[in-house]
């Protein structure tokens, strides 16, 4: 991967992949690892971009399924782990700086995989027609579904942040 | 009064340090790691596989009166695992501590070095094998019930206590054996480390293009 490509083509998306990895990851190493996956992917399939889409959307959409993934093969090596020995169940809460984020954070760490991935792109203000497109689902059910997750995330929330 | 999680994301994010972006270094070194742990596994799961056939070689031997034949063939085995746990010993003789590319380069070449040498040693390796599975035929009752039926055949030209068409054709076969021997390892790899070995060729063509 050059540098240009880095420099011009996802570092002004970087924050976009930081807060993705955040959602599915525990601790500054896996953090780390997700991060450079998902940028080594976006070089990778970089020729696969048919710019139906936008550039940010795309990078949403690759984020995602890596970090799905990445998640996924944890998953299988923890269980194998875990029949050694106990998971390390120490989290890094407070990645961020400010508090309510980390909370807010912890609360989205609470929901499904596919729930995580709707209110991140609702939060990042993604119309219902994106997201659906970015998760590859219908955008009838998104309304629900995100004041479904918004009534969930309020309920963990509860009484935690003013 | 109570923030809506929608004011708690910008006004979060508005604070440009609340994303720091990590550096990009040794971008390949998980997966590094993690290709040559699999190649250190599936060695050790194949000295095993081999041993347990090693042992089953022994047992039909005995079972079927091929002392001769099962003792050979799990010598055989036994040998070829020696010589393959000796080779992966030189894993060790990687530095580690080198970048990922220069410690997958390593592992290339050692793999591409083991895998010379045992093609030399497969070379005798099949032959042996092979030359041994007829002699152990020949040493069991079905052999000799067969050996003797040829044998009582007047027409039957006869060199060293065997039956030339025999003799001949097994002779031809072990030198087929020998030409392929080869190919037959080559074939025999693929089947076992194929799929690693191609992703490993996969992460070094991406290495090199990262470092051009």
């Amino acid at each position: 991967m050059s540098i240009d490509f880095y420099t011009s083509q996802i570092l002004p998306y970087a924050g976009i992949i930081v807060k993705i990895c955040r959602a599915y990851t525990n601790s500054e190493e896996d953090f780390e690892d997700y991060y450079q996956e998902v940028c080594l992917q976006i070089w990778k399939s970089k020729n696969n971009f048919n710019q139906e889409s936008e550039w940010s959307t795309w990078i949403y959409r690759l984020s995602l399924n890596v970090c799905l993934t990445l998640l996924k093969k944890s998953k299988t090596s923890e269980k194998v782990k875990s029949e050694i020995q106990q998971p390390d169940l120490i989290e890094d809460s407070n990645v961020f700086q400010n508090e309510s984020i980390n909370q807010l954070y912890a609360a989205i760490k609470q929901l499904s995989e596919i729930d995580r991935a709707v209110i991140l792109l609702y939060l990042e203000e993604k119309t219902y027609e994106e997201i659906a497109d970015i998760i590859g689902t219908n955008s009838n059910n998104i309304g629900v579904r995100i004041k479904r997750i918004k009534e969930r995330l309020k309920k963990i929330l509860d009484g935690k942040i003013n | 009064m109570e923030k809506s999680i929608e004011t708690i994301w910008k006004t979060g994010f508005i604070e440009q340090e609340n994303l720091i972006i990590p550096r990009l270094n040794n971008l390949y070194n998980q997966k590094s790691i993690h290709i040559i742990d699999k190649f250190k596994r599936m060695f050790k799961y194949n000295h095993y596989y081999i041993y347990i056939l090693a042992v089953i070689h022994l047992a039909i031997g005995i079972v079927l009166g091929a002392y001769l034949a099962g003792t050979v063939m799990f010598l055989l085995l036994i040998a070829l695992t020696i010589i393959s746990r000796k080779n992966m010993k030189l894993i060790n003789q990687i530095n580690q501590s080198d970048s990922s590319y220069d410690y997958l380069k390593s592992f290339d070449n050692y793999l591409k070095g083991i895998i010379s040498k045992l093609g030399n040693f497969y070379q005798v390796f099949y032959p042996v094998y092979f030359g041994f599975l007829i002699v152990g035929f020949l040493e069991t009752n079905s052999g000799q019930v067969a050996l003797t039926k040829i044998m009582d055949n007047p027409d039957t030209v006869v060199y060293s206590g065997l039956p030339v068409i025999w003799l001949s054709s097994a002779i031809l076969f072990l030198i087929v054996v020998t030409i392929f021997s080869k190919p037959l390892f080559r074939l025999d790899l693929k089947t076992v480390y194929g799929r690693i070995m191609k992703k490993l060729d996969e992460l070094l063509a991406d290495m090199e293009e990262l470092r051009q």
